[in-house]
């Protein structure tokens, strides 16, 4: 998983990716200095819950990617159920691309986590 | 170029400029700028799509070609900066080229330009200095503790390093005055006057800290918080910029023409897939096309709480979101107040639905240029 998220970080405009729970506990991560592994995994389990509560009053609650765009840069989650890939990414990024890469890695993460479940 | 050539582009330039005075719009602005782009003159084109962006303060068009002309003008300095810090590395040469990629807004080339200056230049206060002015201008839009807190540590690094540094005083003093710590910022005005003692820009910030009742709490970071938990500064002094570019020096107050929304989501609606959408404003739904009573509520509440903890990443205000999932999309853009959200089953195509919903924006909201917010209205 390590060399995944490697190779994910490589990606133009990655600045750090993690693996986390639901509730926040750490798998894996590779991120960058300015980012704070445990304040990372917190917030991005809290974003987690509160888009699920959000989506619950109007239909299904579960979602299976969620890109944030904000004035200074981006957040991207997927689901790879039991745990969330979180990547945090400068605003200037080609989205379309990073989206591929990030993809990408949560298909072998998530395949990762079936042979290891073998 | 031939001589009818140049009498055909002469005549061209002044129809469409007929046009920008006559029937200004958007698209007007933007051709008359293409053929004094396409005369070479870069600062003219400069100053035309300027006035443009002021009539015309939402146009996504207008201002992503206003970048693109300060680009080109700064494009040489920046190879010439580029060439200099690659052979003989100054920490003028970094602070001078992170703040013209700052001026095109290439906040993250900045930023790293800074960085490698600190740790290249530790005692230099110039990369500090920039680096406290970002997060002053975030912490003016945002309002974020956060952001506040390393303006100030970045600033006084900058004194540290050299107790003369104006620009980071003058700041300082601001900064600290706003928050409502008057007495620190009375000993920073202080600290400028002993080496500039009439200094008109001072003097303004003396008279206005002069003005400010003394509170019993100076405790900086006590201030911060407060600051954050109100959403304002406590004596606002200047404006805040709009984050997407530095060329809007005014602030803009938005509000909503609820017909036009309302139209503009029946014309959505027509898209494949639409389920629900929704115009969300300060005090709740403004306009809502299929989804029931939940939906705006729903939208409201997302962007509140994910909008808190996104600014606690620190990478500023959420604009956008888009929630993929068994269910459909939904798509979320925001212009404070306002979001705009859809909700479609399906895959959508993603360029077509932003351009959509920015056009409903453009459509919908007015947005009018103000002076500095809630300057007269507001006490402690």
């Amino acid at each position: 998983m390590d060399e995944i998220l490697e190779r994910l970080n490589q990606a133009v405009g990655v600045k750090g990716s993690v693996v986390v729970h639901r509730d926040g506990v750490v798998v894996k991560s590779r991120l960058g200095e300015d980012l704070d592994t445990e304040e990372v995994a917190a917030l991005a389990s809290a974003i987690i819950r509160s888009t699920e509560k959000a989506l619950e009053k109007i239909g299904p609650e579960e979602f299976s990617r969620l890109v944030l765009t904000a004035t200074h840069g981006k957040m991207i989650l997927v689901n790879i159920d039991p745990t969330y890939l979180v990547v945090v990414t400068r605003r200037d990024i080609n989205l379309d691309l990073t989206l591929l890469e990030i993809d990408h890695a949560a298909y072998k993460v998530r395949n990762q986590g079936r042979i290891g479940a073998r | 170029m031939g001589l009818f050539d140049r009498l055909k582009q002469k005549k061209e330039i002044e129809r469409l400029e007929a046009t920008v005075r006559g029937n200004p719009s958007p698209k007007a602005y933007l051709e008359l700028s293409e053929r004094y782009i396409s005369t070479g003159d870069i600062d003219k084109a400069f100053r035309l799509v300027d006035s443009g962006l002021r009539a015309f303060p939402k146009s996504n068009d207008l201002l992503q070609r206003l970048v693109s002309l300060r680009k080109r003008r700064n494009q040489e300095e920046i190879r010439e900066l580029s060439g200099q810090i690659a052979s003989s590395p100054s920490a003028q040469a970094y602070a001078r080229l992170a703040s013209l990629y700052r001026e095109i807004d290439e906040e993250e080339r900045c930023l790293d330009l800074l960085r490698e200056a600190v740790d290249k230049f530790p005692a230099a206060d110039s990369p500090h200095q920039i680096l406290g002015e970002m997060r002053l201008e975030r912490f003016r839009l945002d309002h974020y503790h956060r952001d506040g807190k390393l303006a100030i540590d970045h600033l006084e690094k900058a004194i540290e390093r050299n107790e003369t540094n104006y620009k980071a005083l003058l700041a300082l003093a601001k900064l600290l005055l706003e928050i409502g710590a008057v007495g620190h910022a009375l000993k920073r005005i202080r600290e400028i006057q002993a080496f500039a003692p009439s200094d008109p820009a001072v003097d303004e910030v003396l008279r206005a800290a002069e003005q400010c009742p003394r509170g019993q709490v100076e405790d900086v970071d006590e201030l911060l918080r407060r600051v954050e938990n109100q959403g304002r500064m406590i004596f606002p002094l200047a404006p805040p910029k709009d984050p997407r570019t530095r060329a809007l020096a005014r602030a803009i107050d938005y509000t909503a023409d609820v017909e036009m929304a309302q139209r503009g989501l029946e014309q959505l609606a027509a898209l494949p897939g639409f389920v629900a959408g929704s115009l969300t404003g300060g005090n709740g739904t403004i306009a809502l096309h299929g989804g029931g009573e939940a939906f705006g509520p729903a939208v409201t509440d997302f962007v509140e709480t994910v909008g808190r903890h996104v600014r606690r990443m620190d990478i500023g205000n959420l604009t956008q979101a888009q929630i993929d999932g068994a269910f459909g999309q939904v798509y979320l853009s925001r212009i404070d107040p306002f979001v705009l959200a859809i909700l479609f089953t399906g895959t959508q195509d993603t360029g077509r639905v932003w351009s959509e919903m920015q056009s409903l924006f453009d459509e919908c909201l007015i947005g009018q240029a103000t002076g500095p917010r809630g300057a007269s209205n507001e006490g402690t």
